[in-house]
């Protein structure tokens, strides 16, 4: 198990707990025994294994040269998490979400500015299914059941965690 | 009409009136319900009577955001006038009339008690209301309840005064205490409604900030990447890539690292889990189930968690004070410990 969840987590991949795909990773990994040996292993190598709040990841130092390219994807997570908020204004974890209510509440909550950064185009369906395929390409929603539900994964907070450490005093003028 | 005649024509039109319940307005409806004055029409649509809305919304423990918690002021001094009144004149009539007021009191105040949860409820479980909205009206209501608070206590009092008539003192004796008990439930809506304040202001503020940032990102602003980049963030940043090929085979890592280094102590970080996963973990019919009746309820979940699991124990107290939080009309605290040095709360029979 522990060569398999190192091959998830080296991908970038964030691991939550109310994801049913990495059911059985997050559960080996709740275990604080397997937890230690695992996170004491990757230390050796300049990893760390980091359990937050309901997911984990690996983390390092990062070289000056890879900054840039990490925090660009951080960028794009944070815009398309923020339009998805303004659509589903108490959107949190565990939080059920239809892409057909996002289509019907999407105009009169579209952010033009966020929807231009990330997305060419301006066909309401090709930009809902891009943010949807983005947001779980990346593992913060994974799709439950039915065809049009996915759920919100634990691992948005680790974004929104980003959003929030940022002080007021870094964005205001 | 007869009482039963009109339950038969309730019955009978059971699926016009369900309707118009959910959709609140009809094209048409049956001449006999519009005669006895259940429905008013007004514009081209048929409206249930108000009235219906009340009795159901009371019996269903449900309010929408239009609903007024009475305050029963012109009853109480009603009630305190006869009171004057009775010193000097014990009448007959005079006694029915303060049963009868004593009586509506006592009944409106347990039926607001239930519409009021009703509508706290439907706050905290609104995923659809823009959160400006629901401040405000959760603010409105807040309002209402504090003076719903004054009011119950000189109710209370005016109730107490006429324990000195023995007419009426074994009836207040019978339904002081649930009064009291309603108070209490008065105090823990206020408590429910000032955290559902705190925290949906908090959605709020932290919602305008994403905003805010989201902004500052597609205006390249500057001050973002200063941050993320030389500040840094308090979290740790995630390992995105696999920087060297080495990594890439696990069981050589581990292999190599596990022969030629000494391991070092680390920082134990843990992952709690959330009270949902332990709610959805633990099955919360089952749980609720076992402890109806219950003498014991914080060791009524351990029996019931053990049971399922128990690596879940550690939760049990969490799991308690979730308990406590959502049923708390239905338990009784007494002054008593168990073992666990936890206060002993019963389930009312």
């Amino acid at each position: 198990m522990e060569s398999i969840i190192f091959e998830i987590l080296s991908k970038g991949i964030i691991i939550s707990t109310n994801s049913s795909k990495f059911q059985k990773e997050a559960s080996w990994l709740m275990e604080d025994e397997n937890f230690e040996s695992l996170n004491r292993t990757l230390n050796k190598i300049g990893l760390y294994l980091v359990g937050e709040n309901g997911y984990f990841y690996l983390s390092k130092d990062l070289k000056a040269d890879e900054e840039e390219k990490f925090f660009n994807s951080h960028k794009q997570l944070i815009l398309a998490v923020a339009q998805l908020k303004k659509v589903f204004v108490h959107l949190d974890k565990g939080h059920k979400i239809k892409k057909s209510e996002f289509i019907k509440r999407f105009e009169a909550k579209k952010d033009e500015k966020i929807i231009k950064a990330l997305f060419d185009t301006d066909d309401l369906l090709e930009i809902t299914d891009k943010l949807f395929n983005l947001l779980e390409r990346f593992y913060v929603i994974e799709k439950r059941g039915k065809k049009d539900e996915y759920i919100v994964l634990n691992s948005i907070n680790y974004y929104l965690d980003i959003v929030d450490a940022i002080s007021e005093g870094e964005v205001d003028e | 009409m007869k009482h039963i005649e009109l339950l038969n024509l309730l019955c009978r039109h059971r699926k016009i009136l369900d309707s118009a319940y959910k959709n609140k307005k009809l094209l048409s409806v049956p001449k006999e319900l519009i005669e006895i004055g259940l429905f008013n029409k007004i514009g081209g649509f048929y409206y249930l009577n108000e009235i219906y809305f009340t009795f159901v919304d009371t019996l269903l423990a449900r309010a929408d955001f239009s609903y007024i918690a009475e305050d029963f002021d012109k009853e109480l001094k009603k009630l305190i006038e006869l009171k004057e009144e009775y010193k000097l004149n014990k009448s007959n009539y005079l006694k029915d009339l303060i049963f009868k007021l004593l009586n509506k009191i006592y009944q409106g105040m347990k039926n607001r008690d239930k519409r009021l949860l009703g509508l706290i409820e439907k706050l905290e479980n609104d995923e659809v209301s823009e959160l400006e909205f629901l401040i405000k009206e959760a603010k409105n209501i807040l309002k209402d309840v504090e003076e719903v608070m004054v009011k119950n206590e000189m109710i209370v009092n005016v109730f107490e005064e006429f324990m000195e008539f023995d007419d009426f003192k074994e009836f207040i004796k019978d339904i002081l205490l649930d009064i009291i008990h309603l108070n209490q439930n008065i105090d823990s809506y206020l408590k429910r409604l000032r955290e559902f304040i705190s925290q949906t202001e908090k959605k709020r503020y932290f919602n305008q900030k994403l905003f805010k940032i989201a902004h500052l990102i597609i205006n390249e602003d500057s001050k973002i990447d200063d941050f993320l980049i030389t500040k840094r963030f308090v979290i740790k940043q995630k390992f995105e890539y696999v920087p060297d090929s080495a990594y890439i085979n696990y069981e050589k890592i581990r292999s190599i690292v596990g022969k030629f280094t000494k391991p070092k102590q680390i920082k134990k970080s843990r992952v709690k889990r959330d009270l949902e996963e332990v709610i959805s973990l633990i099955d919360l019919k089952g749980l609720i189930k076992s402890i109806e009746g219950s003498d014991d309820i914080f060791k009524s979940i351990i029996d019931y968690v053990g049971k399922i699991d128990k690596e879940l124990l550690n939760e049990s107290v969490r799991v308690f004070v979730y308990i406590l939080n959502h049923f708390d009309k239905k338990l009784t605290y007494t002054k008593e410990y168990n073992e666990f040095n936890v206060r002993v709360v019963k389930w009312k029979v």
